[in-house]
């Protein structure tokens, strides 16, 4: 997607298009065809890709609006990384389980979750549903993709900031995030050379009370992709493509090139 | 002569261009350009900086790799250089053999930039003997720069010693920076070199090239220094108190090695000696200042190239 935005040419789509036997005509809009191509992974071939798109669909595109939910792919907490990560008035975690994946590490990926979202949710495969029950923390909920697409609650997550950590909901801002949430909480801080901010703001950040911590992290992560530059975007794009044009940075320009193409 | 072999990412063209208001003698030290990056403008900086100064370099006119492996964009690149260096005579173009090379390749490629010296790299052996002995002889290529063992030898030999480069990479790459510790053996090439030119080697950067990279989780320095036991260079690694992702942050992470590698300078100035990239170092550490990590790969080489001019020169 990045390749064909920069390019401001279909190339690159048209290529794995061919690579994967697929005929696109012309006349057909390339978004259709590849949301077609999304219809088909999702009856025949369900990889992860397919669960995120379905998360990102019914969860951010239909609960809630990406004006106000924040959707991020591939987020780093603490030495794993969630799948998907929804921040609107809250936090929620997604782990996603296909039918090809193995559940040997998700007991050790929701226990990190727990720390640092307010809900967190294992989504898998129906066939995987009892699997993830009996190796997930009560706390954690469990979603099944059905085979129409919808997410079936199996278990509901059990919300509860008091397991939270300080110190893993810290490691998810930036260093402009926690410096502006630090001084808004606790007043005006003191000049720091580069080196020795984070150093300095995660003591300072210890202080804070478990809710305020989490408030700040939900406030920041949801500035990130709510402002109308990215959610305009992504809601513009074809259903198939919505969390990749969450996970790949582009400028407006490149944004443009790639809807021109696509539409 | 020293020929630090570099590949073109800005750090290096950085620390090239830093080393030009270095107070040393450089009238021994050739750098050795592989571009990469489609867009040459930092290339250009620094060859136009190097003329100014006549320090001589060889810049690699058939880059393969990175950008440069699409052929459009290795065509416009061309197209911009080959001005360049029309301008910038201390800049020697070089050719790159690989194993599927052929004379006539390299014959048209050096045969664009007439009247001056150029020089060939030789990364492959798809030369045949004859191209190699026609090689030798065309008295205008100046270096024969030998990386490794990737020449067979009987071709190697025949390459007059008095243009002959020899260039090694002594430097032993390791998956995480967590993973270095201590001390190794680098190099014993600037007193062994003769009867060739000159020596070369991949600096602290090693030999296999490696776009970007994530967030480390260690932070590492390394550094050349001459044992004093044998004379020869090696290389020091100094690494981070803290070596886990979920721990400290890299700025933090860059000061701890930082500060081991200035305490270490500080007790030891007979290996490390002097120079401006132990002295940003120390300053950093002095002001908690973190110049972020491609200016740690700046004052790396900055510092390996000082400390390899010093044993060569006996400074060190």
């Amino acid at each position: 997607m990045a390749t064909a935005a920069q390019e401001g040419s279909p190339r690159v789509f048209h290529q794995a298009l061919r690579a994967a036997g697929v005929r696109a005509t012309k006349d057909e809009p390339l978004g259709s065809v590849l949301d077609e191509c999304m219809g088909r992974l999702q009856r025949h071939y369900r990889c992860e890709y397919v669960y995120k798109a379905a998360v990102a669909d019914r969860v951010v595109f239909g609960r809630h609006s990406p004006r106000t939910a924040s959707l991020h792919v591939e987020l780093p907490v603490g030495r794993s990384i969630v799948d998907l990560a929804v921040f609107n008035g809250t936090s929620t975690a997604y782990e996603i389980k296909t039918e090809f994946d193995s559940e040997k590490r998700l007991a050790s990926q929701a226990s990190t979750y727990l720390k640092a979202f307010e809900h967190v949710y294992v989504v898998c495969h129906p066939d995987r549903v009892e699997r993830c029950l009996r190796v997930s923390d009560p706390a954690v909920g469990v979603l099944a993709l059905t085979r129409r697409g919808q997410l079936a609650t199996v278990r509901p997550a059990i919300a509860s900031r008091d397991r939270m950590d300080r110190s893993l909901l810290f490691r998810l801002l930036r260093a402009s995030e926690y410096q502006a949430a630090v001084e808004r909480l606790c007043g005006t801080q003191p000049d720091m050379p580069n080196g020795k901010r984070f150093s300095h703001y995660s003591r300072v950040w210890e202080t804070l009370t478990l809710d305020q911590a989490h408030q700040a992290v939900v406030a920041a992560m949801r500035r990130r992709t709510t402002q109308s530059s990215v959610s305009e975007f992504v809601s513009a794009l074809p259903k198939s493509l919505r969390v990749l044009g969450y996970a790949t940075p582009l400028s407006a320009p490149q944004q443009q090139r790639l809807l021109n193409i696509l539409h | 002569m020293y020929f630090p072999f570099l590949y073109g990412r800005r750090s290096e063209f950085l620390a090239v261009r830093a080393m030009l208001g270095d107070p040393r003698d450089l009238s021994a030290l050739v750098p050795v350009f592989e571009p990469i990056n489609a867009n040459a403008a930092d290339l250009t900086r620094c060859l136009d900086e190097c003329e100014d100064q006549q320090q001589p370099s060889v810049v690699i006119v058939n880059p393969t790799r990175h950008q440069l492996a699409n052929g459009a964009n290795r065509v416009a690149w061309f197209q911009t250089v080959s001005a360049v260096l029309g301008r910038c005579l201390s800049a020697a173009p070089a050719f790159q053999t690989s194993d599927y090379t052929t004379g006539a390749e390299m014959r048209a490629a050096l045969g664009a930039f007439p009247r001056r010296d150029v020089a060939v790299v030789h990364s492959g052996a798809g030369l045949t003997d004859a191209d190699v002995r026609r090689a030798a002889n065309d008295g205008r290529i100046a270096w024969h720069i030998v990386i490794g063992n990737k020449l067979p030898d009987r071709q190697r030999i025949l390459l007059p010693a008095a243009k002959t480069v020899v260039v090694r990479d002594g430097f032993i790459k390791q998956v995480r920076n967590a993973d270095y510790d201590g001390q190794e053996f680098f190099s014993d090439l600037y007193r062994t070199y003769p009867p060739a030119a000159g020596f070369g080697d991949f600096l602290c950067l090693g030999s296999g090239f490696q776009d970007g990279g994530s967030t480390p989780a260690a932070v590492a320095i390394h550094a050349a220094y001459k044992k004093p036991t044998t004379n020869d260079l090696w290389m020091e690694h100094f690494i981070s108190d803290d070596t886990a992702i979920d721990v400290g942050d890299v700025a933090g992470k860059f000061l701890q090695a930082a500060r081991h590698l200035v305490n270490a300078a500080r007790r030891r100035p007979g290996e490390f000696g002097s120079n401006q990239a132990l002295d940003e170092y120390r300053s950093c550490v002095n002001t908690g200042y973190y110049p972020g990590l491609p200016t740690n790969k700046k004052y790396q080489i900055i510092h390996h190239m000082c400390v390899t001019l010093d044993v060569l020169s006996g400074a060190l």
